[in-house]
């Protein structure tokens, strides 16, 4: 046979294996090559274990603090996720935190309506973004840079203008503001119907569980989700593909900040007062959290599940240690070491088996 | 790491004893470098003697840059022979070695560090400068250069070298080629030094390179101006698709005999197609260049194919982009009616999604036609993917695996699938064959001359002789500006290269 047929029909051979393998890959690979997945997984073997290993960790009151304390940062993972998609990051949603609080806490102390002293919170928080965006979008700063600035300048802002009191006389609305913050569903007997097995949901966990549905459908199915993630996958090629860069980079970050300033205003209800230091450091949980879900630092790639599961991931190892009874001090190197696990396990999804890595670390040793 | 054991930073009295039997500095034996399956050089022989100026021309892509870069060490030959001061080099050869042989080379992309000043800069080809006051025996070592090549030059030493104009790093990069501590100059590679000076420093280190040569020191020059390598060379080599095709004494060529060996003489063809409407068809596209607001526009017409010829960066992919944004925003000197979608032609960084799939690729530019209220019907989609899967022949078993099992041809392919499938008028096409296989190239002509005969616009920018051959009118870039218009069988090789260079002096 003269070799070109060999070729030629090796080549068809080939095809062939290709098309199978390919069409079984498409199902198992969309799940085993996300990251969020495999949080997932550890996730629930992580519960599973502590509830054998500590009954009072699986109690319904103990399932309703942890998705309480965890919301608000997830909530800002969504935000954060957007930004980390483009490509940037956004240092400053703690800052912003603190002022969106300050601000709504002074109008409030001031007798204005809820309803007022809220939107005059949120439009701090969104003024905060649209500065971040326009620096970043169309002056063409780098977000590190611009973020890192923001986080300043909205902490010294809220120090301020509060005067550095804490602000908790809240006048006729304070019962509205502390119902929004406080609210739980369902409620069990005697108040409600809900069996005492089950936990009281907060306020925070429903508006994180609408936050999420609404910025996964949007990620899926809208064309500006589809422009976003091709701002992070190749920003040149967007511009050349005529998807507009500047406008969606600033819009992402004045969505970013639109979900700290959420974010602020369910923790300023739930504890009645506003302080302002809320937030401070909250930035790190946040970027830990969806980098953990799988968002890349590089851009291009995160899920609305991925912040979700991040989030929730490291607050349940916060937790877990203390029933454990491990001295607290210990958290941060768990969950360090749990940011650059995850990370470690990403790269493996994404291309770089495991093997090869280990493979890179044994010849790194070898030299 | 390509050292051999004793030669890094050994004495003089070590270097290996040289050949008194042969003249040559330089002798290449069929050196052949393929870049995947493209050949840049197949079998290149050449001996340079030393004490001789060789001049080095040929079109983009005749493989010059290729061969200067596997004498600088910077890229490894696919097979052949290599002899440096007749020394067999053969294996191993970098760029450390050729550091050490002499070898110096001034690449069209400046290799200075930005961020180092002058000095600095000059120390790092120089590891002797060492120990107390390096800076300023190597400020003394630069400048003394820049002085000999230059004379009259006002650069500074101490200055950051990203503080200088284009055309003062470029003096500092050739001075730097030249300078020798204990490391000798023997073979000094210019490729396009005077691109970016002026007439007198041009005139300055021309003549600098005549009195280098008698001196006993080797240079080749690369230079797309040829009056300058019939004025500075003593020989004259001429490449084409790879290989040599012509090797004379300088006095042995002419301007025009120059211009002639370069392109091929004879070749077939291709009948025209007889084109209707011509000029008068409706007119979409109006542009000047930027460098020539006054000049004639560069115009093109519904259904027209329009080529952008000439040298590589002489303004065409300039020229695209400004059409590009000329159809977003108001610009000055720009009309066009119509929208416009752009296929790149620098894949990686211009093109390609790499995170993505095929589909998602090719669609990213049409989302706005298969919106049902604000969300994208996946149907809509995964039917657009599938019908260019076949109309252009993606070679995959599923639209929906990744962008990058595709090979570098087929995902040239999606992405004028991309912008074919849009509703776009005009497409601009910015060199977008570069590295892709004849057949699919075949494929792609047959596909735009349907797409133009059913009335859309291209624009074509292209290095590639025969691709010219596809188009009805073709306008000829030099320096940023248009220089001559060609149409129907105007478009000859022959009158865009004449047109591609400098009226002779």
């Amino acid at each position: 046979m003269p070799p070109s047929q060999t070729q030629s029909l090796g080549e068809d051979h080939a095809s062939i294996a290709d098309v199978v393998g390919i069409k079984e890959q498409t199902v198992l690979q969309s799940m085993l090559t996300s990251q969020a997945f495999w949080v997932s997984v550890a996730l629930l073997v992580l519960v599973v274990f502590m509830s054998w290993l500590q009954p009072s960790f699986g109690t319904a009151d103990n399932i309703t603090n942890i998705t309480r304390n965890f919301a608000p940062i997830a909530i800002m993972g969504l935000g954060m996720t957007v930004v980390l998609i483009t490509g940037g990051i956004d240092l400053s949603v703690g800052s912003v935190m603190g002022l969106v609080a300050i601000v709504a806490g002074l109008l409030l102390t001031w007798h204005q309506p809820w309803y007022v002293a809220f939107g005059a919170g949120l439009l701090a928080g969104l003024a905060c973004g649209a500065f971040n965006g326009f620096f970043v979008a169309y002056v063409g700063m780098p977000s590190f840079v611009v973020t890192l600035g923001m986080l300043s300048i909205a902490r010294s802002l809220a120090v301020v203008l509060s005067g550095n009191q804490m602000l908790y006389q809240f006048g006729p609305d304070a019962p509205i503001v502390k119902a929004i913050g406080q609210a739980k569903w369902p409620l069990r007997a005697p108040a409600g119907w809900a069996p005492h097995w089950m936990p009281e949901f907060s306020s925070h966990f429903w508006v994180m569980v609408v936050l999420a549905l609404a910025v996964g459908f949007v990620f899926i199915f809208t064309a500006w989700a589809r422009h976003l993630f091709a701002i992070g996958g190749n920003e040149n090629a967007a511009r050349m593909t005529g998807v507009p860069v500047d406008r969606i980079k600033f819009q992402a970050y004045v969505f970013c900040a639109f979900t700290a300033s959420i974010a602020s205003l369910l923790l300023l209800g739930y504890s009645g007062s506003a302080i302002n230091a809320m937030g401070t450091g909250y930035e790190l949980r946040v970027i830990a959290g969806t980098v953990i879900g799988g968002a890349s630092l590089m851009g291009g790639y995160g899920t609305a599940f991925g912040a979700v599961i991040g989030s929730a991931f490291l607050e349940v190892i916060r937790n877990a240690l203390l029933m454990a009874g491990i001295d607290s001090n210990w958290q941060g190197a768990f969950v360090g070491g749990f940011i650059i696990l995850a990370v470690l396990l990403g790269m493996q999804t994404s291309g770089r088996s495991l093997k090869a890595l280990l493979g890179g670390m044994f010849a790194l040793k070898g030299r | 790491m390509n050292i051999r054991p004793g030669a890094g930073h050994s004495a003089p009295g070590r270097f290996p004893v040289m050949q008194a039997t042969t003249s040559s500095l330089i002798s290449l034996g069929g050196v052949e470098k393929a870049f995947g399956a493209v050949r840049a050089l197949s079998g290149v022989s050449l001996d340079v003697a030393a004490g001789t100026c060789v001049g080095l021309v040929g079109h983009n892509g005749a493989g010059k840059s290729t061969l200067m870069n596997i004498l600088a060490g910077t890229l490894q030959p696919s097979a052949g022979r290599l002899g440096v001061a007749g020394e067999d080099v053969s294996a191993g050869y970098g760029v450390a070695t050729a550091n050490r042989l002499g070898v110096r080379c001034v690449f069209q992309e400046l290799s200075l560090c930005p961020n180092l000043s002058v000095a600095e800069n000059a120390r790092i080809l120089h590891p002797s400068l060492k120990g107390l006051g390096w800076r300023r025996r190597a400020a003394a070592l630069i400048g003394g250069k820049l002085d000999a090549i230059f004379p009259g030059h006002d650069i500074e030493p101490g200055q950051i070298v990203g503080d200088l104009s284009i055309a003062r790093r470029q003096m500092v990069e050739i001075a730097r080629a030249f300078s020798a501590t204990d490391r000798n100059v023997r073979l000094v590679i210019l490729d396009e030094p005077t691109s970016s000076l002026d007439g007198v420093l041009a005139a300055q280190l021309l003549s600098f390179v005549r009195g280098f040569v008698a001196e006993g020191g080797t240079v080749i020059l690369i230079s797309h101006l040829l009056a300058e390598i019939l004025n500075t060379s003593d020989r004259i080599v001429v490449m084409r698709d790879g290989g040599i095709v012509a090797d004379r004494p300088a006095s042995g060529f002419s301007r025009a005999s120059l211009v002639e060996s370069m392109g091929s003489v004879a070749r077939e063809m291709d009948a025209r197609h007889a084109r209707t409407g011509g000029g008068a068809a409706e007119r979409r596209v109006s542009a000047t260049a930027k460098r020539q607001p006054e000049a004639a526009p560069l115009i093109a017409g519904r259904g027209e194919i329009v080529g952008l010829a000439g040298l590589g960066g002489h303004g065409q992919t300039d020229m695209l982009v400004r059409i590009f944004e000329g159809a977003r925003m108001r610009t000055a000197g720009v009309t066009v009616e119509g929208r416009t979608a752009i296929v790149a032609g620098d894949r990686q960084t211009d093109g390609v999604f790499p995170l993505w799939s095929i589909g998602e690729n090719a669609t990213i530019a049409s989302l706005g036609r298969m919106l049902r209220g604000m969300l994208i019907d996946p149907d809509a989609e995964s039917r657009m993917a599938a019908e260019w899967k076949e109309r252009i022949g993606i070679r995959t078993p599923d639209m929906r695996n990744p962008i990058l099992s595709l090979s570098g041809g087929n995902q040239q392919k999606v992405l004028f699938a991309r912008a074919l499938g849009s509703d776009a008028d005009i497409i601009l096409m910015d060199d977008p064959m570069r590295g892709v296989d004849i057949g699919t190239k075949q494929e792609v002509y047959s596909i735009i001359r349907r797409e133009a005969d059913a009335g859309r616009t291209f624009l074509w920018y292209t290095t590639e002789m025969d691709e010219l051959k596809h188009c009805d009118r073709v306008y000829v870039f030099r320096n940023g500006g248009i220089v001559a218009e060609l149409s129907g069988d105007e478009i000859t090789e022959d009158r865009v290269l004449h047109s591609s260079f400098e009226p002779a002096a």
